[in-house]
């Protein structure tokens, strides 16, 4: 706790300001094809559930210097553990996991960004490794039955 | 001292304010504040060049000036963000991230300057008013019989009667009972908490190795 918590506001005093917010947000990547993609100048965030829409326009534009032009929140409750699925009478729950709190926020028109791609060139090489590895275990077995075989005649011709 | 913050933290403003708005748009660096370095996509950990060094300790903060310690809350607060961005891109991949102790550094730095701002703002509190900067406490006791302390709030309205809760002297019969119960149970936990080290201590070798328990004797 920095100082003293903020009085309450009575109308007339001075807007309330805050000099060391400890709000997050990260963004979140969103599907780039199918009926959940997002239009190019929209970013998804998540963000810190006590944040509202205000608080998220205010932190992305001041903070960061974002053209924001909408913002849209959505929660989305946590998954509950039960200690039995399907007994819906008398089921407890064991544990909950936190909501979270998206934030799909709405840039100015002419603003693009896509999510940068991280693990690309890791996951194709990973890939290559693999095939090339495979391909060097096959390359003995494929034709194996067929090819590269000790040519002889047989045994009737006394070889 | 910490009052003139508002000020400050105007210009710090205005020296962001946006120039024009097509230069805004084009700018796509603002939202590369949220990510890492390039350099750093796909490690399992960082090169060394990258690696993050110690937190900021409170004797350093201690000698910047308020206007420093905001513009640091800032710069932490972006890097706290761009790792949590980082942390849940790496897990959707189902990967670990690279270095997840830069988390703490950050978390450590930020901790050190509520803490040095709060030392100023206590300051300068009791020299004017003679009260700390910590939040007012209140010491109530519960329906239980149990005095604690809580945090003070603040209300728009006066309480009705018997809302507001207070520190009360006697006891009345319930809570009388609860306390005298509940001393009574710690007791008996410690006693045998004290006994259960006692057993401990006596417990040789040989019980150990043998897996013996106490003397069985049956004729006596």
């Amino acid at each position: 706790m920095t100082s003293r918590l903020a009085r309450l506001w009575q109308p007339g005093n001075p807007q309330r300001r805050t000099f060391l917010p400890d709000f997050w947000m990260a963004v979140v990547e969103s599907p780039s094809v199918g009926r959940n993609k997002l239009p190019p100048n929209c970013v998804k965030f998540e963000v810190d559930p006590r944040m509202s829409r205000h608080d998220i326009r205010e932190y992305l534009t001041k903070i960061y210097d974002l053209p924001v032009r909408d913002v849209r929140t959505e929660v989305q409750m946590g998954d509950i553990i039960w200690n039995s699925k399907l007994d819906y009478q008398y089921r407890k729950a064991m544990w909950k996991d936190e909501d979270k709190k998206f934030a799909y926020v709405f840039m100015s028109k002419g603003f693009t960004f896509s999510f940068p791609k991280m693990f690309e060139a890791l996951e194709e090489d990973i890939e290559l490794v693999k095939a090339m590895k495979q391909q060097e275990e096959l390359k003995d077995k494929l034709n194996e039955r067929f090819a590269n075989r000790n040519r002889r005649v047989g045994n009737f011709l006394g070889s | 001292m910490w009052r003139n913050l508002p000020t400050l933290l105007s210009s710090a403003v205005r020296t962001q304010k946006f120039p024009l708005a097509t230069a805004r748009l084009s700018t796509d660096a603002n939202m590369q504040q949220f990510f890492d370095d390039e350099a750093n996509f796909g490690k399992a950990e960082l090169r060394p060049k990258y690696r993050p060094g110690r937190a900021w300790t409170a004797d350093e903060l201690r000698l910047k000036s308020n206007s420093d310690l905001h513009k640091l809350w800032y710069v932490c607060l972006k890097e706290r963000n761009m790792l949590i961005t980082m942390r849940k891109a790496h897990v959707s991949r189902a990967r670990n991230m690279p270095n997840p102790e830069r988390f703490d550094r950050v978390q450590e730095s930020m901790d050190r300057i509520e803490e040095v701002v709060h030392e100023r703002n206590d300051a300068v509190l009791r020299l004017e008013t003679g009260e700390s900067a910590a939040p007012r406490e209140r010491t109530i006791t519960s329906f239980a019989g149990f005095t604690y302390q809580k945090p003070a709030k603040e209300h728009y309205l006066p309480p009705e009667n018997g809302q507001k809760e207070y520190e009360v002297p006697y006891l009345d019969d319930d809570a009388y009972m609860m306390q005298k119960l509940w001393t009574e149970k710690e007791y008996m936990k410690r006693r045998d908490q004290e006994d259960d080290v006692k057993r401990r201590a006596a417990r040789t070798d040989d019980m150990e190795r043998f897996k013996r328990g106490a003397p069985r004797v049956f004729n006596r």
